[in-house]
């Protein structure tokens, strides 16, 4: 407890730190969107979702099912660079919570750190991750398990009659100090944006998630996660957009009670400096 | 004898009980995370587009051209 109190301590001064310092850059960041850094010059840049959601099933439960409104806040800070010129790094901190009105058992947070090498192979940018990462059960509360993910991931831009298609595959293991949270996990995504004019498009996300859990109880059990969602986003700025969502979750499982289904629908104002 | 055997299957049972509440309430634990997980992933996926070509569209100025031409995305916007 006392060790995740210091974690959470020193994840707020960083965030407190950088955001500052972000702030001072974003119109050159804004600017620069695209523009490859040398190795000598890092950039820091905050990341961020806020979004107030409505879910018809607050503990993805099979059987007890119960409607809430939640607020997800999720928010990175990152340092990225490039060690040649074609191989960039990033070191980020990232802080998401779901603070919940009515179901208060729902609440949940994590922090992580992570770093991630990537280089663009072909058309696509593939990266290595490392993430340690720290849930907890309540706003920083109750220390539910820390984990050590090592991802690999690949994804690439195309556009189609100006319909922008963003796959992503990602691989990792989950190593953890609670074993019943360690597994093998398989991402498939497709990020579509279908723009309508400067200011509008209309979104999706649809992805799926495979899991393989290695260890304790949980040892056997097998996951997967079909997730659908249509959004209309607006583009309030560059770097800040607004986006109405509608998304649903089904997870099938070889374990009856893990199977759940979900719908949750609200905006998202995502937002990078 | 009997009362012996008694309180070893009372025991058996009890640590057995026991074990079983933990591992349900470790299995719950590691659900926890699984809402968080599902809206991470759907955020990254939104910022991520935060940075891609179609907001260069709404007039914002492009970037200078990358001249070692290495990324998918400047060699879209030359």
């Amino acid at each position: 407890m006392r060790r995740s109190g210091i974690f959470v301590v020193l994840l707020l001064l960083i965030l407190g730190v950088n955001g500052v310092r972000a702030a001072d850059i974003s119109v050159q960041t804004i600017n620069n969107e695209n523009y490859q850094p040398p190795a000598w010059a890092p950039t820091v840049s905050v990341v961020g979702s806020l979004s107030p959601t409505w879910t018809n099933n607050a503990f993805f439960s099979r059987d007890d099912r119960k409607s809430d409104w939640f607020l997800n806040s999720d928010l990175s800070v990152r340092l990225d660079g490039r060690l040649a010129p074609d191989l960039s790094y990033r070191f980020y901190v990232r802080s998401e919570i779901d603070a919940f009105a009515k179901q208060k058992d729902a609440d949940w947070s994590m922090g992580l750190w992570g770093a991630r090498l990537a280089k663009n192979i072909g058309e696509w940018n593939v990266s290595a991750v490392f993430e340690n990462r720290y849930d907890y059960g309540g706003i920083y509360n109750e220390h539910l398990f820390t984990a050590y993910d090592i991802m690999a991931a690949a994804s690439r831009d195309f556009t189609i009659n100006s319909v922008i298609f963003s796959p992503f595959i990602r691989g990792r293991y989950r190593f953890s100090d609670r074993d019943f949270a360690e597994y093998w996990r398989l991402d498939l995504a497709l990020g579509i944006e279908a723009p309508l004019n400067e200011r509008w498009s209309i979104v999706s996300s649809p992805f799926f998630e495979a899991f393989w859990f290695t260890g304790g109880v949980n040892s056997g059990r097998a996951d997967q996660i079909y997730s659908v969602s249509l959004g209309l986003k607006y583009n309030i700025a560059p770097n800040v957009s607004l986006t109405t969502n509608v998304a649903f979750e089904e997870r099938l499982s070889n374990v009856g009670i893990r199977r759940y289904q979900n719908v949750d629908i609200g905006p998202h104002l995502d937002f990078a400096f | 004898m009997k009362s012996m055997i008694a309180v070893a299957i009372g025991a058996i049972l009890l640590l057995g009980t026991g074990s079983g509440s933990l591992a349900q309430g470790r299995g719950d634990a590691g659900d926890r995370s699984q809402r968080g997980d599902s809206e991470g992933f759907r955020n990254t996926i939104r910022e991520e587009r935060l940075k891609k070509p179609t907001y260069l569209q709404s007039g914002q100025q492009a970037p200078e051209p990358n001249t070692d031409g290495t990324t998918d995305r400047n060699k879209k916007k030359k």
